[in-house]
């Protein structure tokens, strides 16, 4: 197996746990594991993706919001079964801020950030009650609630899903 | 910190989440109910010109009951010539999705 097929592979099993997860009652499964396994899983197939374009993003977990820009090309949309390029680039302009909306689930993004994220607990800022920090369980991430608030959120789970069933011979 | 209108009943449910998904700009969108039995799994399929082809398979993006939103969901995004199957029965709808029971939401 080659290092993108590794990344590919792992992804694709973090990105299957997400939408199990979704679709479950999240008033017990608490957001912040659906939020890391989408994290986890897009910031993998980003890094297969880039990997197969000679791209190596390295060990940064900033790679999900490089994705938007290498998926922008005319060639990429109609392998991924969008005939209309200009709709295609549309939906990744108007799902910009969910990409790094995404990314940022990652606590070491953006660097030296000390809030919220779906894996550390981090130190309250001093307006919360009285507690000092503050965990991810309990903690609502608006992403997920955005990803079925917003016709995009859906539109851009079908992009991935469609990335997942055609990488091989979209992106190898 | 961002308010959320929680729905307080199914029909309220169905028509909330359509209305969310619903695009003014977008005059090729049709958004269909396929209202449950039970009352109690919101179903969109959501048509446009915007979305590609579904092929062969219609599956469904599906969200679990949430505190904001207190119904399960599911969505289809379809473009119009798969709606044109799917009314002749050439396309399978998932299971529990009635196609006569189908009711136009949006526009």
């Amino acid at each position: 197996m080659t290092k993108g097929a590794a990344f590919f592979k792992q992804a694709a099993s973090d990105f299957a746990v997400f939408e199990w997860m979704l679709s479950q009652d999240r008033t017990v499964i608490p957001e912040c594991h659906v939020g890391h396994y989408l994290q986890m899983a897009l910031e993998k197939l980003a890094k297969a993706i880039l990997i197969d374009a000679q791209a190596d993003p390295g060990n940064s977990h900033a790679a999900f919001s490089r994705l938007r820009h290498h998926l922008r090309r005319a060639d990429i949309a109609h392998a991924l079964g969008y005939a209309d390029f200009r709709q295609f680039r549309a939906l990744l302009e108007r799902s910009a801020a969910l990409f790094v909306e995404i990314e940022q689930l990652h606590p070491g993004i953006p660097a030296d950030f000390d809030g919220p994220n779906v894996e550390y607990p981090w130190e309250a800022p001093q307006t919360v009650g009285t507690d000092l920090w503050l965990s991810p369980v309990g903690y609502r991430f608006p992403i997920i609630g955005k990803l079925q608030r917003t016709g995009d959120g859906a539109a851009l789970i079908e992009l991935i899903r469609r990335i997942f069933a055609r990488y091989p011979s979209t992106f190898t | 910190m961002e308010t959320v209108t929680i729905p307080q009943n199914y029909e309220i449910a169905v028509q909330m989440l359509a209305d969310w998904h619903s695009d003014s700009s977008d005059s090729s969108m049709r958004i269909l109910a396929f209202p449950d039995p039970n009352r109690s799994i919101v179903r969109l399929l959501e048509l446009s010109r915007r979305f590609p082809s579904v092929g062969e398979e219609l599956r469904p993006v599906s969200f679990g009951r949430s505190h904001e939103f207190p119904f399960p969901s599911s969505v289809i995004l379809a473009d119009p010539d798969d709606w044109q199957r799917i009314e002749r029965r050439e396309l399978k709808l998932p299971d529990g999705w009635d196609l006569d029971q189908a009711a136009p939401i949006l526009p």
